[in-house]
């Protein structure tokens, strides 16, 4: 089974050189920018209360996501994520779709990243132009990416490793431990649950920016070494250390900065790291804002390209876009091909609508994960086809998941309702394009050919 | 002082987009040249294996 798996992975061309540490630093990589941005908007929409419940609701979801996508990306016969699951699963307008939710929820998260460089550069430097730079991060970012995945992840190991360290400099630099000279004052600075349900579900949706994207780890088992091992290992590790950079990311905030303030901070740590009043813990907090994006947009950038070039393989687009670097065996050209669309909406500097955007793609993503290990468990039951992990709980595993990101995805619409019907309006007329266009270009027999091959015919279709 | 900062990051922007469109150009060359060449290695295997028939 593994050699069959590595046998087909061969086919893309891609080097095998990623392990579980390379793993992990891709999935938190993309997300630990999550800590340093973005989440107080659950602070402002649910009170302080209802963002840390958030955060360790919406960590359970993604345990259960990981756990998901664990146990299928490790049987699939090719990388691509959950788009390939889909595509074994769902179906190709399934597919399709999970494929263009992937490369918007990466683009839309790197744009997002490069406005907050822009921007916070501004704000140390005013007369800093922000447009410049967010161009030079992007293309920077996209070079890096052209010349091929080791380099890209090496970089995001060494970068994430020193953003973590930011937080907990900042973390240590309150003095919680000592109730004598800490800095922390969460009794006075908290304000609870002043929404009651209502907020605490408003605040479910955005709290899950403290670990959008670490199911993208799934995309790198073309590029492991040993994907069985590296995949569950590498994003159990990195959704641990999320949880725990959340937490300590709300409590230091929380403490530090009031809550009416916190919710319209727009770089909650780096506001938090001016609170203590200390010039070393004001100069790591910007560092490790500024790695945060560059690591996160990298990793975005990495994915976003994975997923175009995956459609473009199975002619769910034109071929064009699948071709391997010939050096560095990057998917160069859909590196570039996405390099303007990033642009475009970083130049907007709508950062809550690009944000907004990206979290409705991944929850839409998640929410057809579920249906997926359903169909997974219905066409290839246990014993039929070999699981080097098997997740938990089925059927509640995948239902509970489920009724978590509908909550997620109802919070959303509270504040952001014609945001949400723009993005299905998008998708939509997409889905009608492929049906007319492309549709006709998959020879359905070749499609599943690998799948079949490699598991037979399922007992239920 | 800012406004050689700002300078600079445009034309590091010039920079890395020439980097970006240079090897990419060059790479669509190798690969159209490689494609002649296989074109062409297809069509004198044609050629030779109608001969052949003759």
């Amino acid at each position: 089974m593994a050699e069959n798996n590595s046998k087909s992975n061969n086919n893309s061309g891609s080097k095998k050189v990623l392990g579980p540490v390379h793993v992990w630093a891709l999935g938190v990589g993309i997300v630990l920018v999550g800590d340093f941005m973005g989440w107080n908007l659950g602070i402002k929409q649910g009170g302080s209360l209802a963002s840390l419940i958030g955060l360790w609701v919406m960590g359970c979801m993604y345990a259960g996501q990981v756990m998901m996508v664990s146990e299928m990306s490790a049987v699939m016969p090719e990388s691509g994520g959950q788009y390939t699951m889909a595509k074994y699963f769902l179906g190709p307008l399934a597919a399709f779709n999970v494929g263009l939710m992937q490369v918007f929820e990466y683009t839309m998260l790197a744009a997002g990243d490069v406005i907050v460089v822009g921007q916070l550069l501004n704000s140390v430097l005013p007369g800093v132009r922000v447009l410049p730079f967010t161009i030079l991060t992007l293309l920077l970012l996209a070079f890096i990416n052209y010349r091929g995945a080791e380099a890209t992840l090496t970089l995001n190991f060494f970068i994430t490793a020193v953003a973590f360290i930011c937080i907990m400099i900042l973390l240590f630099a309150t003095s919680f431990w000592d109730p004598q000279t800490t800095l922390i004052r969460l009794k006075e600075l908290t304000n609870g649950l002043p929404y009651g349900k209502l907020g605490l579900m408003a605040a479910i949706g955005y709290s899950c920016w403290f670990c959008l994207g670490i199911e993208g780890t799934a995309m790198a088992a073309d590029e492991c070494r040993s994907q069985h091992r590296a995949i569950p290992f590498g994003a159990i590790a990195g959704l641990a250390t999320l949880l725990i950079s959340g937490t300590v990311t709300w409590f230091v905030c929380s403490g530090l900065i009031p809550a009416d303030e916190l919710g319209d901070s727009v770089y909650p740590l780096y506001e938090a790291a001016l609170a203590t009043g200390k010039l070393y813990v004001f100069v790591a907090l910007f560092i490790g804002t500024i790695l945060s994006c560059l690591a996160s947009a990298n990793g975005c950038i990495n994915d976003s390209s994975h997923a175009w070039a995956a459609l473009s393989r199975d002619k769910m687009l034109p071929d064009l876009f699948a071709k391997e670097h010939p050096k560095y065996k990057s998917n160069y050209r859909a590196i570039i091909f996405l390099l303007p669309i990033a642009l475009a909406f970083a130049m907007t500097g709508l950062l809550d609508q690009v944000v907004t955007f990206s979290i409705f793609s991944a929850l839409m993503i998640y929410l057809l994960t579920c249906l997926m290990l359903y169909r997974f468990r219905k066409m290839y039951p246990v014993g039929k086809v070999k699981r080097v992990f098997t997740a938990p709980l089925f059927p509640l595993l995948p239902i509970l998941v489920a009724i978590i990101v509908v909550c997620g995805l109802f919070g959303l619409h509270l504040n952001y309702g014609i945001n949400l019907i723009s993005g299905a309006v998008f998708y939509l007329l997409a889905s009608i394009w492929f049906l007319k266009r492309r549709a006709k270009f998959i020879d359905k027999d070749k499609f599943l050919d690998a799948g079949l091959r490699e598991w037979g015919k399922p007992e239920e279709m | 002082m800012v406004t050689i900062i700002n300078a600079a990051a445009w034309i590091l922007c010039i920079v890395m987009g020439a980097l970006l469109l240079g090897d990419m150009i060059k790479t669509e060359k190798y690969f159209a040249e490689k494609d002649a060449k296989n074109d062409e290695t297809s069509e004198a295997k044609k050629e030779v294996s109608e001969d052949g028939r003759k």
